[in-house]
C-alpha cells in the first residue's frame, strides 16, 4: 500500500517538443519510454445497484461496504530494433503508426491484435486497487493504492478474475515518456489509446481527438503513516511545480474522476 | 515433482512428537522449521440477501455464486507468495519486489506490494468475507532418502482452527518427476507407518499453470476437508 502524491497537467500537441526539451534540461536526463497496457475490471455483481432495486421492507445496509474497480497493468514494448538513442525514443513515441503497438509476450514479439488468441505466454501483471483521493484542501492529490504482483497467462488471469467476481470493462494503452526529477518525482507524459477488440480485430484509437498529452508528476510514499516522508514528497512536488510554472501548469486532479468506487449505475 | 497432503484428526498435540520420532529413525536431513496459514473466504452474505430481495436467489447462477469459496494459502518456505484458489482456478500472488522490475520500468507498478489477504480484507470485502483461518504451527521439515535414491521432503505441523487444536498435517514432496510419484509417496507412507488420516493426491487438472503450487494448495483444501 502506497500513498501516491500527484499533480497533473495537459500539454498541447504543439508544445510537446518544447516541453520535452525543457524537461531534459531540468532533470538532466534523457527521457525513457513509458509503455503499458491497462485492463479495468469491474465487479460482475453491482451490490449498490441491487440495493437500489430492493423492496423497502428488505433493505440491506451497505453503508460500510464499497466495491472497487480493479486495474490490471502490464508492460508492452514498441517494435523497434534499435532504441538506445533518445531521439529514436522520442520519435517513436511521437509516431502515430499503430504498427508500433507491438507487444512483448512470452518468447517473442507479436502484433497486439494477435496476442490473446495465438499467444498464451506468461506475463507479469500488477493488480491494483485504489481509494478515492483524500478530501480537504491540499497542495497535492493524495491517493492510497494497493498492489500485488501476478505472473500468469492472459487466459488464466481472466478466468481467475471471473471466479473472483470481476469482468473486463475497459482496456487501454499508455504510450509516452518519463523522467525522474530530483531523484524522487516521477514525471510521465503520455497519450491514452483505447483498445477495441470486438469482431476479432483489434483497433487502437487515441481517446483524445485533439492529440494533447497528459502529464502526471507523482511520488509514491511507501509508509503512509510517515508524515515527514509525505511532507517531503509534497514539497518535492511543489518545487517541481514552481520550477516548471511558466511552462506547465501543474494542478490537483479532480478527485471525483479518480474515484474507483462502484456506484449504483449499471 | 509429486506432492501429497495428509491430515490426521482425532489425535493430540503431543502425538506429532512420536511421528517425528519415527521419521528421525530414518536419519533424515533436518530442514528449516516451517508454518502455514490457510484462509477460507466465502461470498459475502449480503450478496445472498440482496439477491433474495429480488427473488433471484434460486437461479443456478445465483446459487453457484452464493456458495462460492476462495482459499488463500501462505507457506512460510515461500514467504513472498500467496496461492489463491477459487472455483478450481489458481493464481499466485507475489510480494517479491525484485520480480516486478519490468513492471516498474514500464510505469505500471508502484514498486510496493501488499499481501493479497490484506487486499481481500480491505478492498474486496464487499464480495468476500473471511470464514475461517487454519494455522499450521511449530512445523518440522525433513529430507528423507529411501532405497538410496528416492528423496522426499516431509513437513509436519500441528493445525489450529481459531486457536483450537484440530490435528496434524503432513506435507510430502517426491522430488523426482515421473509417473510413479504417487506410488513412491504411498510406499513412503507404508514404510514409515504413517497414521491414518485424510490423504490427498488431488490435482487441479491438466493444463493448469502454477501447477506445482496450485496442486499443492488444492491438496491442503482437500485433506483439511474444508
Amino acid at each position: 500500500m502506497v500513498q501516491e502524491l500527484s499533480l497533473v497537467s495537459t500539454i498541447n500537441k504543439k508544445e510537446f517538443n518544447f516541453v520535452i526539451n525543457s524537461l531534459i534540461a531540468l532533470t538532466g536526463q534523457k527521457p525513457r519510454s513509458l509503455t503499458n497496457e491497462n485492463i479495468i475490471y469491474s465487479p460482475i455483481i453491482n451490490l449498490k445497484y441491487l440495493q437500489s432495486k430492493q423492496a423497502i421492507n428488505n433493505s440491506v445496509n451497505l453503508n460500510q461496504i464499497e466495491q472497487h474497480l480493479v486495474k490490471i497493468r502490464r508492460s508492452w514494448q514498441m517494435y523497434s530494433p534499435g532504441k538506445k538513442n533518445p531521439n529514436v525514443v522520442v520519435n517513436e513515441i511521437l509516431s502515430n503508426d499503430n504498427q508500433l503497438f507491438m507487444k512483448k509476450v512470452g518468447a517473442g514479439d507479436v502484433k497486439l491484435g494477435e496476442r490473446d488468441t495465438t499467444n498464451d505466454g506468461e506475463n507479469q501483471y500488477s493488480f491494483q486497487i485504489s481509494d478515492i483521493p483524500a478530501a480537504g484542501k491540499r497542495k497535492v492529490s493524495s491517493q492510497t493504492i494497493y498492489e500485488v504482483n501476478i505472473k500468469q497467462s492472459a487466459t488464466a488471469l481472466r478466468s481467475y478474475m471471473m471466479n473472483l467476481g470481476y469482468v473486463e470493462k475497459q482496456r487501454f494503452l499508455i504510450k509516452g515518456l518519463k523522467f525522474l526529477y530530483n531523484g524522487v518525482v516521477n514525471i510521465e507524459i503520455f497519450q491514452v489509446f483505447a483498445i477495441d477488440a470486438t469482431d476479432g480485430k483489434t483497433v487502437v484509437q487515441i481517446i483524445d481527438g485533439s492529440e494533447n498529452w497528459f502529464l502526471k508528476a507523482y511520488v509514491n510514499v511507501a509508509k503512509i503513516t510517515d508524515i515527514s516522508l509525505i511532507n517531503k514528497a509534497s514539497s518535492d512536488l511543489a518545487l517541481l511545480q514552481k520550477n516548471v510554472g511558466n511552462l506547465i501548469k501543474l494542478k490537483i486532479p479532480d478527485r471525483g474522476l479518480m474515484d474507483s468506487r462502484i456506484n449504483d449505475n449499471l | 515433482m509429486t506432492t501429497a497432503v495428509l491430515f490426521v484428526q482425532n489425535t493430540s498435540v503431543s502425538s506429532i512428537a512420536s511421528f517425528n520420532d519415527k521419521i528421525s529413525n530414518e536419519i533424515p536431513k533436518i530442514l528449516d522449521p516451517w508454518s502455514f496459514e490457510l484462509k477460507i473466504y466465502r461470498t459475502n452474505a449480503i450478496v445472498g440477501k440482496l439477491l433474495a430481495g429480488m427473488n433471484q436467489q434460486n437461479t443456478t447462477q445465483a446459487k453457484e455464486l452464493i456458495s462460492r469459496v476462495m482459499y488463500t494459502l501462505n507457506l512460510s518456505y515461500t514467504p513472498k507468495q500467496t496461492i489463491s484458489i477459487v472455483n478450481n482456478e489458481v493464481t499466485i500472488f507475489n510480494t517479491d519486489r525484485s520480480k516486478g522490475d519490468e513492471l516498474l520500468d514500464h510505469g505500471c507498478s508502484t514498486g510496493f506490494y501488499d499481501p493479497i489477504d490484506s487486499i481481500i480484507q480491505n478492498k474486496l470485502n464487499a464480495l468476500w468475507q473471511p470464514l475461517q483461518g487454519l494455522k499450521g504451527e511449530g512445523g518440522n521439515s525433513y529430507e528423507v532418502t529411501l532405497d538410496e535414491e528416492d528423496v522426499f521432503i516431509i513437513r509436519t505441523a500441528n493445525c489450529f482452527l481459531h486457536g483450537g487444536f484440530k490435528g496434524f498435517l503432513v506435507e510430502m514432496t517426491y522430488e523426482k518427476g515421473g509417473e510413479d510419484g504417487e506410488e513412491k509417496i504411498k510406499s513412503l507412507i507404508k514404510k514409515l507407518n504413517f497414521p491414518n488420516g485424510k490423504l490427498s493426491f488431488d490435482k487441479l487438472g491438466d493444463g493448469k499453470e502454477n501447477k506445482f503450487f496450485g496442486d499443492l494448495a488444492f491438496q491442503y483444501t482437500q485433506a483439511l476437508q474444508i
